[in-house]
């Protein structure tokens, strides 16, 4: 690992602090290594999709899903990239009911000089899973990334 | 089983006189990321406004891939209920986008092709544009359940 487990979660919490979207939807992240993050989105009554039977959007789940497996990502480079995602392929398990929270749990799978693969699960109760995809990401090099961005995402070094 | 009643009566109200945004009004979502409906004739676009809380990199700036796809999913559930005669919510049972191009901070437009329609589930593709279609900034295609639980 790079850095310590504390300095990849303040580095992910810093990189979805900038993001507008992930502001809206009030994201946190709660856990970050170089393989593994765990993110959640508090309930909110704009979330809702279906009001008659009081359901999240998918769509939300869908932004927690990207975001989660993009964070991974970052974390998982040997510095900071950035890194569109190419395709997302999500699985819809179950409906995500008002009033919980969702988590999301993502892991890198594979990185290659191009390409990193990754996966992410989420759910609203352990052990039954609301969604899972697969997401895959796209390198743009580090020459495309100023080297400050990743000092303004994960910190100088001592 | 009132409000069943309503969201039938909602429904076919909106068929026959066309105003889809009534509908969209009842999605909490899609009123958060800013969606609307331009139905000319019998093409139906879907808009989606650069609201700044869509942002996703705000240092291009550019849309949230996951925005580009929950407003992909919402109109492809949308264009069902408008094609069909579904008065219930479709449940979307798969989704894969395919990110094309970066989405500026604009208008994004998306339109649907209603693959196939079998009894219990239907197949529905969405692309998403923002200058013209022959540059679309995502590809999507979804599979949706129909279900009699209601």
């Amino acid at each position: 690992m790079r850095f310590s487990e504390q300095r990849y979660l303040a580095g992910v919490e810093r990189f979805i602090g900038v993001i507008p979207q992930c502001q809206a939807l009030k994201m946190a992240a709660l856990e970050a290594n170089n393989k593994r993050v765990l993110f959640t989105v508090p309930f909110a009554e704009h979330l809702i999709g279906n009001a008659k039977k009081q359901l999240i959007h998918s769509g939300v789940i869908t932004t927690l899903l990207d975001t989660a497996c993009g964070s991974v990502v970052i974390c998982a480079l040997p510095r900071f990239e950035m890194c569109p995602t190419l395709d997302l392929r999500i699985d819809h398990l179950r409906p995500a009911v008002a009033g919980l929270p969702l988590y999301c749990v993502a892991k890198v799978i594979k990185v290659t000089p191009q390409i990193v693969f990754t996966e992410g699960e989420v759910y609203q109760e352990e052990g039954l899973p609301v969604a899972r995809a697969a997401a895959n990401f796209m390198r743009l090099g580090e020459d495309k990334t100023p080297l400050e961005m990743d000092v303004a995402v994960f910190g100088v070094n001592e | 089983m009132n409000e069943a009643k309503t969201m039938v009566e909602l429904v076919s109200k909106i068929q026959r006189e066309g105003n889809w945004q009534e509908l969209i009004e009842k999605i909490p979502y899609a009123k958060f990321i800013g969606i609307s409906v331009l139905s000319m004739g019998d093409e139906i676009i879907f808009k989606m406004d650069p609201l700044p809380s869509n942002t996703g990199n705000p240092v291009l700036p550019a849309l949230h891939g996951g925005v580009i796809a929950g407003f992909m999913e919402t109109a492809a559930t949308l264009n069902m209920m408008m094609r069909l005669d579904v008065v219930q919510v479709p449940k979307i049972i798969d989704l894969t986008v395919d990110y094309l191009r970066s989405g500026a901070m604009k208008d994004t437009y998306a339109t649907c092709i209603l693959n196939r329609q079998g009894r219990r589930v239907a197949n529905v593709q969405v692309l998403a544009w923002q200058k013209n279609r022959e540059t679309p900034i995502a590809s999507a295609r979804a599979h949706f359940l129909f279900d009699d639980d209601e």
